[in-house]
């Protein structure tokens, strides 16, 4: 790979963007239907008869070509990228690969760099903004006006998405950051819906608002701490980081509040979330598609590449309230979704309740917890473009996003129904789906986290419930039953192109709900280590959670020799001290790392996600497991692998009766095969 | 005063664009083969004499400080940075005028002589380090401002213009006399002979030596009645209410003209003012943070609701110039602790505004239709279909004033951000950032009329017929503000010297 390589992958849109600019412009096509709702023809519109415009051909080749070749090379990064490299490195930041750094801009003493570089946690989130690129404009090529437009502000808005996850420098990142509103502003403005204009002013208003301060904090980052560098600030042993962590906690306090406030609403959280439904219900499909899949996973990613790694102290202490309103976001999201009438609302608003999970498993501070965020965060990236992009669909077919005006289709379409219902089924979380891996991940790690706890935990849980609620519902609304309106009876089904974009995002499910490790595997290091440097919060009454604690010592005292010089601003290591108290349990940790390094060997993804998977198979089951924890455990039956997952839950309260029981030890390595699926699954691996 | 070179030389450029001015007045009246050509000769005439002009400057540069006439003048890196400004502002009202005059059939030779003439006032204004030599040369610029303001003579609106201008203009003048005077008043003790001065080098050197022992009242209402003036000229909130009238009156390329020339301008003296002054900044620098806070929001609120552009980009000037006031209090901060940077990023701040706004009023002159103006949001209906290249070039020039990258407007405001929570002003810059989420919407709804909306029948879109002119200088602010907002350092190189004000 070239020493640029990041460069390249990030500005190769641009360069197509620029190319289409001076490429003629196509016709329009006259069978626009404007953005009101006319029933009058829409069957014709399903199967876009090729019209034989040379321009129009060459447009979407190029765009194509374009976002094909990112893809590639991304794709490249990913199977080159070093997982044993991040693996040897300690510390945040030192997972970086691929780094470009050249100083760009001085302001006085301040010096702006162009600094590029990924971990294992941003290179994924390329791999999806890529993928879901790809798709996005081989769905786009039946836009019918100002096609040309619509594929520059798509290359555009690409440019400036990879940028977002590769820029290690805040001035970059925010340049970055910024720049990618404008051409979401056009694409929701122009190509969107009958609202547009008010959901794109909203959009970026909303969004505007949030950065603008996230700039002045970053400019006083930069007095503080003398470097706009994300990895420096990241590392308390490094200069800057030892600067930012050692100033005015209540200037810290201010500073990370401008950072999350951004972050909460792009992401968006419970209070900010309203500009949500309007630009995702208003903006065309495959703006749609990039809001949910790619533009809200950059607020979880704010949040895991700055706010926590920047301002540990702070993000430790507001985590109450991020988790609060994670939960209110889950429920009343779900909640809210339940009664929309326009299907794009109701799969924006599920996007609410899924960006809840993510941010719980980010605060619950756990090294589960925010594994199970990260897989999250792709997961919805797949779920969430497929919906909209079948909403698309039937919206071509029949002009029409009203819920109740569809019903019975799975008569008359039931290719596109099975596709919905897969896409459904991943949204709702449903074993062998990629969204039962990220959520129940989420909720485990929620659950032995001291942030969150059994009673958060179960009210987030009940959003898996909702969740079922409302998906199914809908599903339920539009496929099955009778045909009701005779507009229906004749739509046509899966064209070959929808079969294209939607098959491979069926794979990606599957793929990632049966055998997630290869794509997660090269962000388990990277997102150790930053829930180890902001301090793990684990409930140490819970079994699981002296488990996991004792794999750490390991790594916490190469750590903690490190950082000893440091000690006094280093706060994290206060909120380690659940921790330390479990260090002079060394056995403990002693016999359990052979464990679970046992448990990452011999079970193959495959089938240890299937047996975790099986008990909760149907969507009632949900309750059931969330209810061991409120209510009376079920018998408790060790050799039984099948209960695994719920082992935290069960033996919470066997274990709440005596929690410093001096067999401890013992006791942890009795409960380490039961654990060991989601340990193994999760983060508790080799190299620890 | 020492071992300075006391010459004409310092005024070299402004003699130049003087010189210009008379020979077009002359040979536009006098020359019937030139007068035949005018459209054509005087503004290409002016143009060669700024460049020349501008050449001078640039050789200056790196060159020692010189003075004229007893150190009223002065040349200092400071001013020959002021200068370059605003002769790139002339130049490209001259490239914009060119074609807006020949769409109003307002082809008159004075036109041209004005432009040269306000030029030299503002020229003078950069350099002048003396309070009287500093009045005269605001009365320069002024007059002839008024006068171009007015210069659709036949429109009832450019009239009401010039005249609601000349008021306050005149009126503010009196502040500026009665302010000078108190501060000569006041000032004694300051100079080396112990007598009262008006020369900003003796007073910055006196008060730097601690020569006052405290400041009198006199020179305190001397400093208020000072700046109430300038706050006058550069449309300051409570001193703007002429503003958007005589904006949108004008001309446009006399508004694009003077939204910059005059905001350079009157910003270097301020800038200059406040250095000089800096050491007592306890008696001014509350209030001009007051000021600030005011412009910034009084600027932004206003332009929210204004159906008309150019009434919209006047509010967006007032605006600006509270973005600006903000960088230049942060020189009084400590005792002009921070006045380098200050004035890097007031300057860079000035040259971006100056692209912008020449840019954004360009757009509408190139859009005007012989005979009318295109001044309203509905005019701008649905421009992107009947006229791409102008609603994209546009939407450059909307992104820049809002400060949204990677345009130069973006990096002005990191700077001014920089500059005001170095010197410890937190709250100014937390106003900054909620007032410019107040301008994010008036400038993007200029986009939305001209991406979004279908145009109707009120739009006024033809093309004017001979567009040369307002092309190039379109292009080229285009161009600049997108570069320079990627690579900030070619301006930032520009303007670099003027860090190096002469003060002693």
């Amino acid at each position: 790979m070239p020493q640029n390589v990041l460069s390249i992958l990030t500005f190769l849109p641009l360069v197509g963007a620029i190319i289409l600019l001076c490429m003629k412009r196509p016709q329009d096509q006259p069978d626009d239907h404007g953005h009101g709702s006319h029933d009058a023809h829409g069957e014709e519109e399903a199967t876009p008869k090729a019209p034989k415009d040379p321009a129009r051909t060459a447009i979407c080749g190029v765009a194509l070509l374009f976002t094909v070749l990112p893809l590639l090379l991304s794709l490249g990064l990913f199977m080159q990228f070093d997982a044993g490299f991040t693996a040897a490195a300690q510390g945040i930041g030192k997972h970086i690969q691929y780094t470009e750094d050249v100083n760009w801009i001085n302001i006085g003493a301040m010096h702006i760099h162009y600094k590029m570089g990924v971990d294992g946690i941003s290179l994924l989130l390329i791999l999806l903004t890529t993928f879901l690129m790809v798709l996005c404009v081989g769905f786009s090529f039946r836009v019918k006006t100002r096609l040309k437009e619509f594929m520059v502000f798509m290359l555009m808005l690409e440019t400036g998405m990879i940028g977002v996850f590769c820029a290690l420098d805040l001035v970059l990142f925010y340049i970055f950051w910024e720049a990618m509103l404008i051409p979401m502003y056009f694409l929701i403005g122009i190509f969107g819906h009958e609202r547009r204009i008010h959901a794109a002013i909203k959009f970026f208003l909303f969004t505007f608002a949030g950065s603008i301060f996230m700039l002045i904090a970053i400019v006083a980052t930069y007095m503080i701490a003398g470097s706009f560098d994300v990895v420096a600030l990241s590392d308390p042993l490094s200069g800057a980081g030892g600067l930012l962590r050692g100033y005015d906690p209540r200037i810290l306090m201010y500073l990370y509040s401008a950072f999350a406030l951004a972050f909460m609403i792009k992401v968006p959280m419970f209070p900010f979330h309203t500009w949500l439904p309007d630009a995702h219900g208003e903006a065309p499909t495959a703006g749609s598609a990039i809001l949910a899949g790619v533009m809200l996973k950059m607020g979880t990613y704010g949040f895991i590449r700055f706010c926590l790694p920047l301002f540990p102290v702070q993000a430790q202490q507001s985590a109450g309230l991020f988790i609060t309103l994670a939960v209110i976001g889950i429920i009343y999201g779900s909640i809210v979704a339940a009664v929309q009438t326009d299907a794009k609302k109701l799969v924006a608003y599920s996007s609410v309740a899924h960006l809840g999970f993510v941010v719980l498993g980010i605060f619950s501070f756990t090294r589960v917890g925010m594994m199970g965020a990260l897989i999250q965060n792709i997961n919805h990236g797949i779920s969430t473009p497929m919906l909209f992009f079948l909403v698309g669909m039937l919206y071509e077919r029949r002009h029409t996003r009203e819920i109740a005006q569809f019903g019975g289709l799975k008569l008359v379409v039931p290719f596109m129904a099975t596709m919905l219902l897969l896409a459904t089924l991943s949204s709702v979380a449903v074993p062998f789906f990629n969204g039962f891996v990220g959520e129940f991940t989420i909720l485990q790690g929620s659950f032995i986290s001291s942030n969150g706890g059994m009673l958060i935990t179960g009210f987030a849980a009940t959003g898996m419930i909702l969740s079922a609620v409302y998906m199914l519902w809908w599903f339920q609304r539009i496929m099955l039953g009778p045909v009701t309106h005779s507009v229906n009876k004749h739509l046509p089904d899966l064209s070959r192109s929808e079969w294209l974009i939607l098959t491979p995002l069926v794979v990606m499910i599957f793929w990632i709900g049966l055998g997630s490790p290869f794509w997660t595997s090269k962000m388990e290091t990277p997102a150790n280590s930053l829930v180890l440097a902001v301090g793990e919060k684990l409930d140490m009454s819970l079994p699981q959670a002296q488990l996991l604690a004792g794999a750490k010592p390991v790594e916490h005292t190469e750590e903690g020799a490190k950082h000893e010089p440091n000690a006094e601003v280093q706060p994290p290591k206060t909120e380690n001290s659940p921790t330390m108290g479990a260090t002079p349990n060394e056995p403990n940790g002693s016999t359990q790392t052979p464990v679970t390094g046992e448990g990452t060997k011999p079970t193959t993804p495959t089938d240890t996600k299937g047996e975790t998977a099986t008990p909760n198979g149907a969507a009632p089951n949900n309750d059931t497991k969330a209810n061991p924890n409120t209510e009376a455990p079920p018998p408790v039956d060790n050799s039984e692998k099948k209960q695994e997952p719920s082992s935290p839950g069960t033996a919470a309260p066997d274990d709440k009766g005596k929690p410093t029981d001096p067999k401890k030890p013992k006791e942890g390595a009795s409960l380490a095969p039961h654990s060991k699926t989601a340990s193994r699954r999760t983060e508790v691996s080799a190299t620890w | 005063m020492v071992g300075m070179s006391d010459s004409l030389a310092a005024i070299v450029p402004a003699i130049i664009v003087m010189i210009t001015g008379f020979v077009v007045l002359l040979g536009d009246s006098c020359v019937p083969a030139w007068r035949s050509n005018g459209k054509a000769l005087n503004p290409s005439v002016s143009i060669v004499g700024l460049l020349i002009a501008l050449f001078f400057n640039q050789t200056h540069i790196g060159k020692e400080a010189a003075t004229a006439f007893n150190g009223a003048i002065v040349d200092d890196p400071f001013s020959r940075v002021g200068i370059l400004l605003l002769g790139l502002t002339a130049i490209f009202s001259i490239l914009l005028s060119m074609t807006y005059l020949e769409n109003k059939k307002l082809q008159h030779g004075e036109y041209y002589v004005l432009i040269l003439f306000s030029l030299f006032g503002g020229m003078l204004m950069v350099s002048a380090n003396e309070l009287i030599t500093l009045f005269v040369a605001i009365e320069t610029l002024s007059v002839a401002l008024y006068v171009l303001a007015g210069f659709a003579r036949t429109e009832e609106k450019s009239e009401e213009a010039a005249l609601k201008y000349f008021l306050l203009g005149a009126f503010a003048a009196g502040f500026l006399l009665y302010g000078i005077a108190m501060v000569y008043g006041g000032s004694m003790g300051l100079a080396h002979d112990g007598q009262p001065t008006t020369n900003l080098a003796e007073i910055a050197t006196g008060l730097a030596n601690g020569g006052l022992m405290s400041v009198s009242v006199m020179l305190g209402i001397g400093l208020a009645l000072l700046f109430v003036g300038f706050a006058f000229k550069a449309a300051l909130v409570p001193f703007h209410m002429w503003a958007p009238d005589v904006y949108q009156g004008a001309p446009t390329s006399v508004t694009a003209y003077m939204a910059a020339l005059t905001k350079i301008a009157i910003f270097t003296v301020i800038l200059r003012i406040c250095s000089a002054f800096a050491p007592i900044s306890v008696v001014w620098l509350n209030t001009l943070q007051v000021i600030a806070v005011l412009t910034i929001f009084g600027g932004n609120i206003l332009a929210v609701t204004q159906d008309n552009v150019k009434r919209m980009l006047a509010y967006s000037s007032v605006a600006h110039a509270g973005y600006i006031l903000a960088a230049v209090v942060a020189v009084g901060v400590q005792a002009g602790k921070f006045r380098d940077l200050a004035i890097h990023a007031t300057m860079f701040y000035l040259f971006a505004y100056t692209l912008m706004t020449i840019g954004s009023f360009g757009v509408l002159i190139w859009l005007s239709k012989r005979g009318r103006d295109c001044q309203t949001l509905n005019d701008l209906k649905g421009l992107v279909k009947r006229d791409p290249f102008g609603a994209y070039v546009m939407l450059i020039f909307m992104l820049s004033l809002g400060g949204i990258p990677p345009t130069m407007g973006f990096m002005g405001k990191l700077m001014i951000f920089n500059v005001l929570l170095q010197s410890g002003l937190a709250p100014l810059a937390i106003c900054l950032g909620i007032a410019s989420i107040i301008s994010i919407y008036y400038y993007l709804r200029v986009v939305w009329m001209m991406c979004f909306m279908e145009p109707d029948n009120e739009t006024v879109s033809d093309r004017a017929v001979e567009q040369s002119g307002v092309s190039i200088a379109v292009v080229i602010t285009a161009v600049l503000s997108l570069v320079l907002g990627l690579a900030p350092v070619i301006a930032q190189n520009i303007v670099a010297p003027a860090s190096n004000i002469l003060l002693h």
